[in-house]
């Protein structure tokens, strides 16, 4: 194993870009950007979202070629002409969305491509899963090799992505927002293996938008904004408040607006709910209130939304808003009655990426802009423009198809679909999830104003800061029931966690 | 750190759409599927044309079009439903057992309006039994059309021998498909106006109203579609019954054409009008596709389907040539779409 040196000057970067310039139809993604990664350092790469880090990991990766400007590996100019060329110069990148076969084994998806082999072109099982089970153990992994990847979470799948970088011998490994879906353990467990990987020398781009973890493993920062490559510092001597600036460009003075709303009548009242995993659930929500619900991943929190909304199966209990008792798994009934869902999934279950903005914010509410079922497309422009005004959405123009919008003014064009329906109360599951600082803060700020309109608000989050930012009271979630409450002002973070985390037999007396 | 290693926060400039006044003609028409499809036809004619001096009469074009007509009744249906993510394999049995089916009917009772009700009701019928078994039971539509197109081919086999003859020799029946219309300034054959009449009808459904709005939602994402209210099972079922409704016109157009229905009719007419749909730019993926580019889609394939009989080529080619055609336009289709950065 090569020494790591003091001085960082002197070693020489295993990736290096100079100026790379990348432009789609109508938008400049890279402005002649500049990057250096050196040997043994974990290298955080942040910006809001459509500032040009997905761009230049897909650049290092091999999918985009850059316009202008050159990529180099190992002191080489590379021309990369695919992804295989990029693997093929030891690069490795760990997606968001996991590129992983679901059906094969562990192993077999660790050795993808390059299985040991015996003569005659057959596998030799033995060795591919001793193999495996030699880098999961290194790993700290307690997983059978030879247990379908399909089986296993979300987290232990990241995992075995990465058992696959180290097998294929990565020099330079790119992680996208791996702790995304993570639990605290797993994220330790994470940061662990990272630590051994640039004891090896392994270079590491590691793209988050969570600023605490930065701290925590990351050497040197690069902040990109607009295209453009803003600064490149160590993190050591940078405070948050410096890094969030540099992402948005200008102070940001207040990440949680929030006014004190009087608390309406009760709007939602669900009783004894139980269903999809959701156990003897009471909720009350009043007008011009925002209730958190907080919970770790598998709580259920996000359950509770599509429950309430008719989405997930309602087994039992009854939901009423504003008086009127809304059918159990009918979206259409809840909708008619004033109820909206914003899912946790903008992509898989919120957007129609392909169709405009425009579209995608009528589209819950085409009887209204239409006659016998005649759509006015005059009548929708005007009413999707005003919205885009109102929440300040930055789009090109309305025909702008939503794919090809940041995640935050993705999340807006979302919420305008439910606010023009005029609802009585909109449930929002963890709408801030995979959106830059900036953008946050306008979505916290547009909770508020909701509220102050007298809407009810059901927010969920795993983020423990937003939900103390913004809920006027929090219901703490585990296994699927509420085990703590409390008032905003009276919740702090080490009460949260403790409700949430507590031990199952102590847990079980609620 | 110090603050002259930030860049100054400039917005980029953002040019006003790539393909913007700045693009030919040519550039913009190459932008869309139709567009593609439109100048290959163009092509296609002016070869024909130079070719043969029968191609552009009046005669020819009318009988062209109107074999065009047959697919493309049936192949704007199947856009709904593949749009919509699903497909019907049964069409073309669909052809002999309505064809069957309804000849006896007229046969029976000498009314062409019986004929067409009954080729309409079966329509009904296979759709929604189509749809029933799809939605309800959760199969694929691909193996429920698939063992429907045997079913009722079966039931067109074991119903007759080879054919039903229109023994009453009902003289309005053959007008449907050989009458023209109209006469002056151009003849203007039956199937044609009626293929035009849904064609208007279907293009402005797609294009104007919120079920065709709400087509494309659930095609491209159907959890969205069903999380923002539309009944996405609701759609489908009218997709289903559409598609096989226009597969019994179709049928009917066929019978008045041959004068008789066969058992073995439509043999492959499915795969010609999926061919055709996909190649208007539809996906098996659904949330895409247009009425304009089916229509397209099935006069270009029409059009090379008569140029090699014109030609004098042997008529055995077209099957042959119809799937070349598809690969080449799905190939250059394909190059496109990466050009524009479509998805």
């Amino acid at each position: 194993m090569e020494a790591v040196t003091q001085n960082n000057d002197a070693r020489s970067p295993l990736l290096e870009m100079r100026g790379i310039h990348k432009e789609f139809p109508g938008v400049i993604a890279l402005d002649s950007v500049d990057f250096a990664l050196l040997p043994g350092e974990v290298h955080a790469l942040i910006g809001e979202n459509g500032a040009g880090k997905s761009t230049m990991i897909k650049i290092i990766s091999g999918l985009y070629h850059a316009d202008r400007g050159e990529m180099l590996v190992d002191g080489e100019v590379v021309a990369f002409r695919g992804p295989g060329d990029a693997i093929a110069r030891r690069i490795k990148v760990v997606y968001q969305e996991l590129d992983l076969v679901p059906g094969l084994s562990v192993a077999e998806n660790v050795f993808l491509g390059a299985y040991p082999k015996k003569g005659a072109g057959r596998v030799d099982w033995g060795a591919l899963h001793r193999n495996t089970a030699q880098l999961l153990d290194e790993l700290g992994l307690a997983i059978d090799p030879e247990t379908p990847v399909g089986e296993l979470r979300v987290a232990e799948q990241q995992l075995v992505e990465i058992a696959r970088a180290l097998s294929q011998h990565a020099q330079i490994v790119v992680m996208d927002e791996p702790t995304s879906a993570l639990s605290t353990d797993e994220v330790n467990r994470l940061f662990t293996f990272i630590r051994r990987l640039q004891e090896r020398g392994v270079g590491i781009i590691y793209v988050t938008h969570k600023l605490d973890e930065i701290y925590r493993i990351a050497d040197r920062v690069t902040v990109v904004r607009d295209g453009k490559h803003v600064v490149t510092t160590e993190v050591a001597g940078t405070s948050p408040h410096d890094l969030v600036t540099w992402m948005v460009g200008r102070e940001l003075k207040d990440l949680f607006p929030k006014s004190v709303v009087a608390r309406g009548p009760v709007l939602l009242k669900a009783t004894d709910v139980s269903g999809s995993g959701i156990d003897h659930f009471d909720l009350t929500v009043h007008a011009g209130e925002i209730v958190g619900l907080f919970g770790l991943l598998g709580a259920g929190i996000n359950t509770v939304g599509r429950v309430l909304f008719g989405a997930s199966e309602r087994a039992s209990g009854s939901v009423e808003l504003d008086g009127q008792q809304i059918k159990p798994n009918s979206p259409s009934d809840a909708m008619a009655k004033g109820m909206g869902l914003l899912t946790e999934n903008r992509k898989s279950d919120g957007l129609v990426l392909p169709m405009s903005v425009r579209d995608n914010m009528t589209l819950a509410s085409l009887s209204q802009f239409a006659n016998l079922s005649w759509l006015n497309s005059r009548k929708e422009t005007k009413a999707a423009s005003t919205f885009v005004d109102r929440l300040s959405v930055r789009t090109p123009s309305l025909r702008q198809r939503v794919q090809l919008l940041s995640g935050g003014n993705q999340q807006k064009v979302l919420m305008a679909r439910w606010l023009m329906r005029d609802p009585k109360m909109l449930i929002l599951a963890e709408p801030t999830r995979g959106i830059d600082v900036g953008s946050k803060a306008e979505i916290y700020r547009l909770m508020d104003e909701m509220a102050q309109r007298g809407l009810g608000l059901v927010f969920m989050s795993t983020e423990i800061p937003e939900i103390l930012g913004i809920a006027d009271r929090i219901l703490v979630m585990r296994e699927g029931r509420i085990v703590a409450e409390f008032d905003r002002g009276e919740a702090t973070q080490a009460k949260l966690v403790e409700a949430a985390a507590v031990a199952l037999e102590t847990g079980v007396a609620a | 750190m110090s603050a002259e290693q930030i860049a100054s926060p400039t917005q980029i400039e953002r040019p006003s759409g790539s393909a913007g006044s700045g693009a030919s003609i040519a550039q913009r028409l190459l932008a869309s599927p139709e567009g593609y499809l439109f100048a290959f036809i163009v092509l296609v004619w002016m070869f024909l044309a130079a070719k043969s001096t029968v191609f552009l009469t009046e005669r020819n074009i009318g009988v062209l079009l109107s074999q065009v007509a047959l697919i493309a009744v049936t192949g704007f249906g199947m856009t709904l439903l593949l749009i919509a993510r699903e497909v019907d394999l049964s069409v073309g049995s669909m052809q002999a057992f309505v064809g069957v089916v309804a000849m006896q009917a007229l046969n029976e009772w000498h009314y062409l309006v019986v004929g067409i009700v009954v080729a309409i009701l079966l329509g009904v019928i296979v759709g929604t039994i189509n749809a029933g078994l799809t939605l309800k039971l959760g199969i694929t539509s691909f193996i429920v059309t698939l063992a429907m197109m045997q079913i009722l081919r079966g039931a067109a086999y074991t119903s007759t021998n080879a054919a039903v003859q229109n023994e009453h020799k009902l003289s309005s029946f053959k007008r449907v498909f050989n009458g023209a219309a109209v006469e002056d300034p151009v003849r203007i054959p039956w199937p044609v106006v009626i293929m035009a009449i849904f064609f208007v009808i279907f293009s402005l459904v797609l294009a104007k109203t919120t079920f065709g709005r709400s087509l494309y939602a659930l095609g491209s994402n159907p959890e969205a579609a069903a999380l923002s209210g539309i009944h996405v099972w609701r759609l489908k079922t009218i997709c289903f019954v559409v598609t096989s409704v226009m597969a019994g016109l179709s049928a009917f157009m066929l019978i008045a054409r041959m004068n008789s229905g066969q058992n073995n009719a439509g043999f492959g007419f499915e795969l010609q009008v999926i061919g055709a749909v996909l190649l208007g730019g539809a996906s098996l993926a659904g949330g895409k596709g247009t009425i304009l580019g089916t229509f397209l889609a099935t006069l270009l394939l029409g059009s090379l389907n008569n140029g090699i009989t014109l030609m004098g080529y042997n008529p055995n080619w077209q099957w042959a040539v119809t799937g070349i055609i598809i690969l080449v336009a799905v190939f250059l289709d394909s190059i496109r779409r990466r050009y524009t950065q479509e998805s």
